[in-house]
């Protein structure tokens, strides 16, 4: 059975290794827990047993408590294979930053590593035309090509 | 020091080799499974992991 725990937002790699490390000589039942990077304040654990919360082994900071009922295996399996961020991404197609210095600026895209996962950018509305390098989870696109 | 996860067999290290491939490991990873029964585990099999420990979901170059 799958259970979802609420836990601090940014700790969630923390209270995964805290966890397994808790559980690791106790009877838990836990087999797996699960950390997914588009999931925040959240994590995942794999158990055979009803978990129970008093149980001292699972006393760990940051972690928030248990969602109530079970999750379906075939919900977790989208996170296990993330897609690539930049597939729907073409050279010349119009993006907006949404992380980072420049954050909310309109860019246009003029190359795309798609091994580093690296967009090239340029931004529109500044006066010289410098390459900026982001990630490609840092961009959102707003028009497909440019005409 | 930062950890890093190998971008063949995803295992999470502090060290620049991975213990188990001996290959060069990265500092660009994203999402953390933390498998401690790997016989027991459907999510460890689904990813076909068979030993215990701290592996990365995607790792990249």
């Amino acid at each position: 059975m799958f259970y979802a725990m609420r836990v601090l937002i940014g700790q969630e790699k923390n209270v995964a290794s805290l966890l397994a490390q808790s559980v690791k000589h106790e009877d838990t039942g836990i087999s797996a827990i699960l950390s997914p990077e588009s999931m925040k304040g959240y994590i995942f654990v794999e158990s055979d047993k009803t978990l129970d919360m008093r149980h001292p082994a699972l006393k760990v900071p940051n972690l928030r408590g248990l969602v109530e009922g079970d999750v379906d295996f075939d919900e977790l399996k989208s996170f296990l294979s993330p897609d690539q961020s930049i597939v729907n991404i073409e050279k010349g197609s119009i993006v907006e930053l949404t992380s980072g210095p420049f954050k909310d600026e309109k860019a246009k895209v003029v190359r795309i590593d798609e091994a580093k996962e690296d967009v090239v950018l340029e931004l529109i509305e500044a006066a010289v035309p410098i390459p900026v390098t982001v990630k490609g989870d840092q961009i959102r696109l707003i028009q497909k090509e440019a005409e | 020091m930062a950890e890093r996860a190998c971008p063949r067999c995803r295992c999470v290290t502090f060290d620049k080799v991975c213990p188990l491939c001996k290959t060069e490991t990265s500092s660009d990873w994203t999402g953390l499974i933390v498998v401690l029964n790997p016989d027991e585990s459907d999510l460890a099999k689904e990813l076909n992991i068979s030993f215990p420990g701290r592996y990365a979901l995607k790792v990249r170059k």
